[in-house]
């Protein structure tokens, strides 16, 4: 509320910043809305969100990055570039500060309304929506073309094609694995399907139990995990988390479920599987390693 | 206090009105134990190891029997600061106890001291502390002025509420989303130990304010009234509002701030029951079981489509919040402040 109503105030006093002829053609970000962005492939970009950051780097684009979101930090470089706050409360002070040709936000990472306040401030905003691993090809190309990077985010979009279908193929004979992938366990919050994590754990050889959640992460019901009786649950560690407490000491009241009963709990780095960016190949192979241990070699 | 011409409180009475709530609870426990998301078979229910039973005992029954225990123990408190600040609009929730209550709980699990069983020790802490202050404020000239106290504590509320979004600033991400996850007041499947603990301490609380209820009744006739019945006044409020602490921090640890339970049910059995704290106070610890139990299944059954279960703050609040507005409005001849 105070960030929305602080942007309003900025956006009234830069309010001639917003009537600034565009200095490029349109261009289409990926919700299909026009962004002029001031120049174009742009060189000064703020990215709001980890796996913009992460597939930035990866294209060789770091030199046009001249801010980050506070939890862009892979690779370690990231954690150099200015920070410009959280994911959800972004500073819009700082933003404007740095004078970016773009913000690069992500539907997954950034609420809209975040996005639309900087752009009042006439700060060009390119959405990215990158929800399933099908739509990770396309973000990285237009990636590319957004830091005229094409030719770089080409290879990048194969080594990541071809490095999930690797894992699929690895995975393919063997049965699936009916599998809970865990957010948070009380309350609990599941990964649901339509998304990029449920799209490496079926390339790796898992069914996701959780489908009837709906899509995205939702909050799941204890009554249906206990009905669909899992065979293994993951949950996505993170490098905040309070290295005492066992992510799986709330399951452990459970031994109906067959993933507590035969101890079949993983912890995977969380931003392998929760990051739409390079890694996911990672990701993959972390999936696949807990789901299939008699493929690994 | 136009107290409304109630019957005598017997034995027989006493006997009779809780038995009924008795039934009426168990009633409520066993609908809510047979209404959830999945579709249980009870056939498998009966044997161990089933899904079924896991369903039933684990998820549900231990979410029915909190709701139940964190229900006495809101109306029981609610009571009790009725009787204390002479005003039915006093209840934990609106005297800022819960959110206290809340600020020491969410000390407790941000700073990794927040061991489940102890958890409610560190929420009577903060309800303690919160009541000391109300008091001290409410305190004019030696008495207590029930109206300020009053305020004080709704301006407490306000206050609290800043300190834990504060808190939750200062916290590593994971924990402050716990934090806030909990304080929309949610019923969760606790472990059996949690369970244990939660209703031991409501059970010593509750214990502690059926023997005070005569002094309840007592504090009624005003401060100079109750000491010419030969109550110590002051030695009373102290030993209430430990107890009402007690309760609160036990209530708050489990579930959250829940707000309203407090009020509605003693108000409701206080028009049906009258005003004497020897029946009133068990009636409503029974009642606010019973209020608690029935809002959580209403708010199971009411996101039942979704296939996930709701914090059951939202119902109490659905019904509480015009409840407090009717009891405003029916009283607004009368001077209440």
């Amino acid at each position: 509320m105070a960030t929305a109503r602080r942007a309003t105030v900025l956006a009234l006093l830069l309010g001639c910043s917003r009537t600034r002829a565009p200095t490029s053609p349109p261009l289409r970000d990926e919700l299909g809305r026009p962004v002029h962005v001031r120049t174009l492939p742009a060189h000064r970009v703020v990215s709001l969100a980890p796996n913009v950051t992460e597939i930035l780097f990866a294209l060789g684009a770091q030199e046009t990055l001249v801010g980050v979101d506070s939890f862009s930090d892979y690779p370690p470089a990231a954690t150099q570039v200015a920070r410009v706050g959280t994911d959800l409360e972004p500073s819009f002070e700082k933003i404007v500060a740095l004078r970016p040709d773009v913000v690069v936000t992500a539907t997954t990472a950034n609420p809209q309304q975040a996005a639309e306040a900087i752009e009042r401030m006439g700060v060009p905003i390119y959405v990215t929506r990158t929800e399933t691993l099908a739509d990770l090809e396309p973000t990285v190309l237009d990636l590319g073309v957004l830091v005229g990077r094409a030719q770089a985010a080409h290879a990048l979009a194969a080594r990541i094609r071809e490095g999930v279908a690797g894992v699929r193929a690895a995975t393919a004979r063997a049965p699936r694995v009916r599998t809970l992938l865990l957010v948070w366990s009380d309350p609990l919050f599941v990964v649901g399907k339509h998304t990029y994590t449920s799209d490496l754990l079926a390339a790796a050889g898992g069914a996701n139990v959780a489908e009837d959640a709906g899509d995205g992460f939702p909050k799941y019901s204890l009554e249906r995990v206990l009905r669909h009786q899992p065979e293994v649950m993951i949950v996505g560690s993170h490098k905040n988390d309070d290295p005492k407490q066992s992510p799986f000491a709330y399951w452990q009241r459970f031994p109906e479920l067959p993933a507590v009963r035969t101890g079949r709990l993983h912890a995977v780095d969380g931003d392998l599987i929760f990051r739409p960016g390079p890694r996911v190949v990672e990701g993959a192979r972390a999936l696949a390693a807990i789901l299939h241990p008699e493929l690994a070699r | 206090m136009n107290a409304p011409v109630a019957p005598r409180v017997t034995a027989a009475r006493l006997g009779g009105v809780l038995a009924l709530l008795a039934l009426a609870l168990a009633g409520a426990l066993v609908l809510a134990v047979t209404i959830g998301v999945e579709t249980v078979s009870w056939r498998a229910a009966l044997t161990a190891g089933t899904p079924d039973r896991a369903i039933v005992v684990q998820a549900r029954l231990s979410r029915v029997l909190l709701g139940a225990v964190v229900g006495a123990a809101l109306a029981g408190s609610g009571v009790t600061f009725q009787a204390l600040l002479r005003n039915p609009l006093a209840d934990p929730y609106v005297l800022g106890v819960s959110a206290g209550a809340a600020v020491g709980a969410t000390l407790a699990i941000l700073s990794g001291a927040g061991w489940a069983p102890l958890l409610p020790v560190w929420a009577f802490l903060g309800a303690l502390g919160t009541v000391a202050l109300v008091y001290a404020v409410g305190r004019v000239r030696g008495r207590l002025v029930p109206h300020v106290a009053l305020l004080a504590g709704v301006v407490f509320n306000a206050f609290a509420g800043g300190i834990i979004v504060a808190l939750t600033f200062l916290a590593r991400p994971g924990r402050a989303q716990e934090v806030l996850l909990w304080l929309v007041g949610a019923l969760g499947s606790p472990a059996w130990e949690h369970l244990l603990a939660v209703a031991a301490w409501t059970a010593l609380g509750l214990l502690a304010l059926v023997v005070l209820a005569p002094r309840m009744n007592a504090l009624a006739l005003g401060d100079e009234g109750a000491h010419s019945v030969g109550i110590d006044v002051e030695a009373t409020r102290r030993a209430l509002f430990v107890a009402a602490s007690l309760l609160t921090g036990a209530a708050v640890a489990v579930a959250g701030p829940i707000g309203f339970v407090g009020i509605v049910v003693p108000h409701a059995l206080r028009l049906l029951l009258g005003p004497d704290h020897r029946l009133l106070l068990p009636a409503s610890a029974l009642g606010g079981a019973l209020f608690l139990s029935l809002c959580d299944t209403a708010a199971r059954l009411a996101f039942l489509p979704l296939g996930s279960e709701p914090g059951v703050g939202v119902v109490t609040a659905l019904i509480g919040g015009p409840f407090f507005l009717v009891l405003l409005w029916r009283r607004r001849g009368e001077r209440l402040f």
